[in-house]
């Protein structure tokens, strides 16, 4: 008997135990509130840019955007959808009240819920779903003018820098380089409009790898030095103090299941010149358009791979830390250095396409918006 | 509560089947051959004046699956499945797939069980435990075995999930009826891709006391969690940590059995692309009590159980559904994805799933809102109670349930959904009813439930399935065989959005009006206990009484021979 009193003692607890920590908020999710059957469908949506009612936004000129309704005959949850009638792309506001305000439904810098970016010279619409009503109010066809431009940005402390949108090739201050293996077939690496993710065209890497040598092609900087070109220190993209783990490499690569041994590999280059001591001296040697990172200073220097095996299907964001990335082991080109990774050394980038995990396959892929981000991954 | 075969009783029965096999290595083959052929016609104001659709077409396939097992000697016993899948209609093998299916190495040293490879894992229903998918369980013949391919073919069987890693068991015996056992097991869920996906393991264990022969304790500790790799766009962790008691004692010529098990979880999950993380903690109590009379043959039972909003336990959560995915049958219509209905949910193999996964996976709420991811359904507390027959009646077998259920929180509102659920049916079996060797067996089903919400967003969703079999031998091996499903289901809900951390963010209103009625008929040749041949024609008609131009009817010719041996 005293062992089932025991018993019972630990049953009632238990089940205390489960009662106390199960007890929560009252209330999961955000509010929920339906139309009634007097909810006046009259609703009407206006959309703003510049301080004024328009039918197109340019994030180019302006940064931000809204969208506010007429007073709703009740208070209602709402969602208001701004969606891409090209692109697929989609942003949602969601919320409670009698009326969507601007402050409810600010539209900032062409932020998107979707992967897929909103297009240049696309319309889009917006729509108002409400629960309880099998009616949905939207706005006349509206005009995608201009995404933002995420270069030089600074959103939730962390600073974008665009290497290359991949819109023209040989852009100017992109990767201007391409070097495809002579030796394989038809070898292609050129910005174009079959796909698109951000913007209105990538660069299509593609070709077959006939010498069977695992690589197919590059597009690089220049120079390989053109990332430390700027006007003065203050100017430089990469930040001094910056720790490896907080710089980032982003790149979209659209995968194809139907080429599935494909890999992207990203290439940094650092300047290890032991005549190269401060950030200055390292500015100076890049604004000087004759200097190259010639192959006697990669022979000194370090370069670092990051490796992506292109195994998925459609477009994906990836963003590398320059923590992660292994050093080069070829001694001619950049695998000679003082084996550190320094930030402030970063000089150049190249993407190049490889065959792997196996060569000699036929390879293809997309890539576009390589950009830098400092402090954290992208914020677009 | 469906507890997992106790941890010393399996050991000793491991054991002895070891101990009867462990002379000297033996070699045996066995395995399953199966053929399906189906004829499929699609009609309705669905397809009306479509050139576009396929409204007609033949498919199926040849399978065989050869199962070798090598037993060297009680240490040492290794099982592979070896696959050859052909579709219908290639001929001379062309378009023929040769697969290993599952690969197992498993012994015992002394009291030490291990496994190696693909290995089955279930614990309790708030651990590790794959649910089945709900329906009245009075289904006919002709039903079940349309379920029974699915659940063969997605390596379901019980309560099990099949994962690969390895498990182990030990057990002490202290005397005076007395014993201890404990059982890890870990598995890899996951694999990485190098780059933004890490591996992902699951590992936990048991630790099982028997007091005496009344009285059992135990501990369960699952954990699922990513081996982090610096380019990962994720970290998560989720830990499940519970307690159970089992409590059995003969009352008289009566049996009492109560089983409690109550616990915590505990979830972490890293967002690196939005550098942000999310933790959250809950918990859960079930307490169940069944009471045979034995001489009436009857079982009453109880159960109360209250699961917290956000509890998370990944292997009891997970369904065999995937209701996003697409049904073979018709996949395409009018160049969109045809929707699920109820009768892809047991002949459809394209729709199950047999990963586990770490959010909670959509459902449909009109066929099953109170328990839709198991009794670990989070954010449910339900009293149930329920009088079935027990094993000792052989002329007839029956069930009657009722289930009532509340939110604990309310989604996106303090007012809460209540859930009601009445069950029952029966299977007569009219054959040993008269003394007949005759297989004769009529089955009937009906499950009933209402899900119902005051307030700000109301909620008023009903359903109801009815199941109908009748199954004559009217040969010697060769019977005749009707079954019937009439499934409708009307009203209004609001499904739950959830985000990467597993929590609502949102809502999505369903309204609904549908009927669908399956109707099937057709024969069966029975060659021995293990082969059987059948063909029936099964005819469905659905209706959506919301969407002027979504009813169709499909009919299926289903021919189906399955042997093992």
């Amino acid at each position: 008997m005293k062992f089932l009193k025991t018993l019972k003692g630990i049953a009632l607890g238990v089940i205390g135990m489960g009662i106390l920590v199960s007890c929560a908020t009252d209330q999961v999710g955000p509010d929920l509130k339906s139309a009634s059957s007097n909810f006046k469908k009259d609703v009407k949506l206006k959309f703003y840019f510049l301080g004024a009612e328009k039918t197109f936004v340019n994030f180019l000129i302006k940064d931000e955007a809204f969208i506010e309704s007429t007073t709703f005959s009740e208070e209602v949850s709402w969602s208001l959808y701004i969606k891409g009638l090209s692109s697929g792309a989609q942003t949602k506001f969601s919320g409670l009240g009698n009326k969507i305000e601007t402050t409810d439904a600010h539209w900032r810098r062409g932020m998107k819920n979707t992967i897929q970016s909103f297009q240049m010279g696309e319309e889009f619409i917006c729509e108002l779903h409400i629960p309880g009503l099998d009616t949905i109010f939207s706005t006349d066809t509206l005009k995608f003018s201009n995404d933002f431009n995420w270069d030089n940005i600074v959103e939730n402390n962390v600073h974008h820098s665009v290497i290359d949108d991949f819109e023209v090739n040989q852009f100017a201050q992109g990767l201007q380089a391409t070097s495809p293996d002579g030796n394989d077939l038809d070898v292609t690496i050129s910005v174009s409009d079959v796909r698109r993710i951000k913007g209105r065209k990538s660069l299509k890497m593609e070709g077959t790898d006939a010498n069977s040598n695992g690589w197919l092609g590059d597009i690089n900087h220049e120079r390989l030095v053109e990332l430390a070109n700027a006007n003065s220190v203050a100017d430089l993209k990469i930040d001094s103090a910056l720790i490896i783990d907080d710089l980032y490499f982003n790149l979209y690569v659209y995968g194809d299941p139907n080429f599935s041994n494909t890999a992207v590999e990203i290439k940094i280059y650092e300047n290890d010149d032991p005549a190269i001591k401060t950030r200055d001296s390292l500015r100076l040697f890049a604004k000087n358009i004759t200097q190259t990172l010639t192959a006697d200073i990669q022979a000194i220097s370090d370069a670092w791979i990051y490796d992506i095996q292109v195994n998925w299907s459609g477009w994906k964001l990836v963003s590398v830390p320059y923590s992660a990335f292994r050093a080069a082991n070829s001694l001619e080109k950049g695998g000679g250095g003082n084996r550190i990774k320094q930030p402030w050394r970063v000089t150049g980038i190249s993407v190049s396409l490889l065959s792997y995990p196996t060569s000699g396959n036929d390879v293809s892929t997309f890539v576009d918006y390589l950009t830098i981000t400092q402090g954290g991954r992208p914020q677009y | 509560m469906n507890y997992k075969k106790s941890i010393i009783l399996s050991a000793i029965t491991l054991g002895l089947g070891f101990g009867a096999n462990a002379q000297s290595p033996k070699f045996s083959l066995n395995g399953l051959g199966r053929s399906i052929i189906n004829h499929d016609q699609l009609s309705g104001n669905l397809v009306k004046d479509n050139t576009d659709t396929q409204k007609s077409g033949i498919s199926g396939y040849n399978l065989f699956d050869l199962q070798t097992n090598l037993g060297l000697d009680s240490t040492f016993k290794a099982t592979a499945v070896l696959r050859t899948r052909s579709p219908f209609g290639s001929s001379f093998g062309a378009i023929t797939n040769f697969e290993f299916r599952q690969f197992t190495m498993s012994g015992k040293l002394k009291k030490l069980k291990y496994e190696l490879g693909d290995i089955r894992v279930e614990m309790t229903p708030y651990t590790v435990f794959n649910n089945e998918v709900n329906g009245t369980g009075f289904e006919s013949d002709l039903f079940s075995t349309r379920r029974n391919i699915l659940n063969y073919e997605n390596f379901n069987i019980g309560n099990t999930w099949l994962l690969q890693g390895t498990s182990a068991q030990y057990t002490w015996d202290l005397g005076k009826e007395r014993g201890l056992g404990i059982y890890a097991f870990t598995t890899r869920t996951g694999s990485t891709n190098e780059l933004t996906t890490p591996d992902r393991l699951l590992s936990g264990g048991r630790l099982e006391f028997a007091y005496n022969k009344h009285i059992k304790i135990g501990v369960n500790e699952v954990s699922m969690y990513d081996l982090a790799i610096a380019t990962a766009e994720f970290d998560y962790t989720n830990h499940v940590v519970t307690g159970d008691l089992t409590y059995t004692r003969k009352l008289g010529s009566n049996l009492l059995n109560l089983k409690l098990e109550s616990g915590m979880s505990s979830y972490s999950y890293t967002d690196n692309v939005n550098d942000s993380t999310m933790a959250y903690e809950d918990g859960f109590f079930d307490l169940g009590i069944d009471y045979s009379l034995i001489k009436t043959g009857l079982v009453l039972g109880l159960d109360v159980r209250q699961v917290g909003a956000v509890f998370a336990s990944p292997t009891a959560q997970t369904r065999r559904i995937n209701v996003n995915a697409t049904p073979g049958l018709f996949e395409d219509v009018k160049g969109s994805p045809r929707d699920q209905v109820l009768y892809d949910r047991f002949t459809s193999e394209d729709i199950y799933n047999n990963g586990v996964t770490p959010n909670l996976m959509a459902f449909i709420p009109y066929y099953n809102n109170i328990n839709p991811y198991g009794n670990a359904t989070p954010n449910r507390f339900v009293v149930g109670v329920n009088l079935a027959t027990d094993t000792s009646k052989h002329a007839y077998s029956a069930k009657l349930a009722a289930d009532y259920g509340t939110e604990v929180v309310g989604e996106g509102s303090t007012d809460k959904r209540g859930f009601m659920v009445v069950s029952g049916g029966g299977v007569l079996h009219i054959g040993n009813l008269i003394d007949s060797k005759r297989l004769l067996d009529v089955n009937l089903g009906v499950r009933m439930e209402n899900t119902s919400r005051s307030g700000s967003a109301d909620v008023d969703l009903s359903s109801m399935l009815v199941d109908f079999g009748f199954t004559a031998e009217v040969l010697n091996r060769f019977d005749l065989l009707v079954g019937a499903k009439y499934f409708t289901a009307s009203g209004n809900d609001f499904v739950g959005v959830r985000d990467g951390f597993n929590l609502v963010t949102g809502f999505n209103e369903l309204n609904v009006e549908i009927n669908e009625m399956i109707v099937t008929g057709g024969m069966r040749v029975r060659f021995s206990k293990q082969q059987s041949f059948s063909l029936n024609y099964n005819f469905v008609q659905f209706q959506d009484e919301l969407a002027d131009n979504n009813n169709y009817n499909v009919g299926q010719l289903f021919f189906n021979y399955t042997g093992k041996f």
